[in-house]
């Protein structure tokens, strides 16, 4: 064995790290290598040495400065926790109070027929004073007398969304009941198309004013 | 405690206090990490008490300043105050310390080569010794502290663990996520640059290579 090698080996005996066999390689080394066994009483002082020294002086104090240290970040972290907590509260109910503004606000452009100010848009036409003389057209259910002896205010509206979605069945559709109404101006009629089969409140109310010239 | 044998992890062996009893459920440690689970501040203070000295002594070997030592304890106390709730009833509580004492200074020395820091040694005594044999005392382990400095990283945290704290080279190796035959290399060749520390020391004799 070389005395690199037992060099090697003596530092892992001298912590008692070294395997059974290499052992006895290593005693054989040094009973013959003088210098190996000054090296392995070295070696065996320094380890010595050094377990003796290992132990630090750490007073009380530092020990109660590292305690207090400690806990007062551990109170600070429950500090920012809770802070942090409250913050993300007060966001997350601002962002509540804007999602619901901005949905009210998208909720009223979607529909602007439908609330009172756009409702008065429509052109309003105003036919003579006399009353509407209706003649049914068609055998579907006929509007009342007392609305038709309404006065008669024509508007030409825009019908809702919805309805203007749908296709209009053409006049004479056997699906499509046709309601014509005469004004006291013969140059306004007033038609509804109603979709057979559907309840009268659903039918989209495709009022239709036309002027006959 | 079954995989680290008590006398290494409470240095009865070096020092002489008295290894705690086993690491059942009945132990003393457990109860008081059982009440502080529960969020018993009393029985986290207690439990800091008991292993102070085993955590902050550790973490003065490896980092080599008391002040590094002290603020690397107390990166630890919170990481057991905030991962209590994980640790599992039975297990060995102080192998779990260990391993926290052990990350948090591998964080701190990566930290220190991102940043070194002004020089580190002479390290200051953490009182002003008195008597004779405080003297010694502080003066053999600024000494080692020096010779421990002169260590790569990875060797001194191996020959701590191994010799000043007593594990076995696979403990070591376990704690430091390494194979135990790199472990006993690198110890051996820590053992070899302490002797010729020494031996510089001393003077008069040939340091080895």
């Amino acid at each position: 064995m070389r005395c690199e090698k037992a060099r090697k080996l003596l530092a892992l005996e001298s912590g008692g790290d070294l395997p059974g066999a290499r052992d006895r390689a290593l005693a054989s080394h040094l009973e013959v290598c003088r210098r190996c066994r000054a090296f392995s009483e070295e070696l065996a002082l320094a380890v010595a040495w050094m377990r003796s020294a290992a132990e630090p002086v750490i007073s009380e104090a530092d020990y109660a400065a590292m305690r207090r240290e400690v806990w007062r970040r551990i109170e600070s972290g429950r500090g920012a926790r809770s802070s942090s907590f409250g913050a993300g509260r007060l966001v997350l109910a601002a962002a509540g109070l804007l999602a619901a503004v901005l949905s009210l606000f998208l909720l009223a452009r979607k529909s602007p027929q439908e609330s009172p100010v756009a409702s008065a848009r429509p052109a309003v036409v105003e036919p003579p004073p006399a009353p509407p003389n209706p003649t049914v057209s068609s055998a579907g259910p006929a509007p009342s007398p007392a609305h038709a002896a309404e006065p008669v205010r024509v508007a030409v509206s825009r019908p809702p969304r919805s309805a203007r979605r749908r296709p209009v069945a053409p006049a004479g559709d056997s699906a499509v009941e046709r309601i014509e109404f005469r004004t006291a101006n013969p140059n306004v009629r007033i038609i509804w198309l109603v979709r057979k089969g559907e309840e009268k409140s659903s039918s989209m109310p495709a009022g239709r004013t036309e002027e006959v010239s | 405690m079954s995989s680290l044998a008590p006398a290494l992890l409470t240095g009865e062996a070096r020092t002489g206090r008295e290894a705690p009893p086993g690491e059942g459920a009945t132990s003393p440690i457990a109860a008081l990490v059982e009440r502080a689970r529960e969020g018993d501040g009393r029985a986290f203070d207690r439990l800091m008490v008991e292993t102070q000295e085993r955590v902050m002594g550790l973490a003065w070997r490896l980092l080599g300043s008391r002040e590094e030592a002290r603020d690397a304890s107390q990166e630890v106390y919170l990481r057991v105050f905030r991962h209590l709730g994980r640790f599992r009833a039975g297990e060995d509580f102080h192998a779990w310390l260990y391993r926290i004492t052990v990350n948090v200074c591998r964080d701190s020395i990566r930290r220190r080569r991102r940043n070194p820091p002004a020089p580190a040694f002479p390290v200051e005594p953490s009182r002003p010794p008195e008597a004779e044999e405080d003297l010694l005392g502080a003066e053999r382990w600024n000494l080692l502290l020096e010779a421990l400095a002169s260590l790569p990283p990875k060797e001194r945290a191996a020959l701590v663990l191994r010799d000043l704290e007593g594990l076995t080279s696979e403990q070591v190796a376990r704690l430091l996520g390494s194979r135990a035959a790199t472990v006993r290399g690198q110890i051996a060749s820590a053992r070899l640059r302490i002797r010729n520390f020494c031996v510089a020391l001393i003077g008069g004799r040939e340091a080895l290579p």
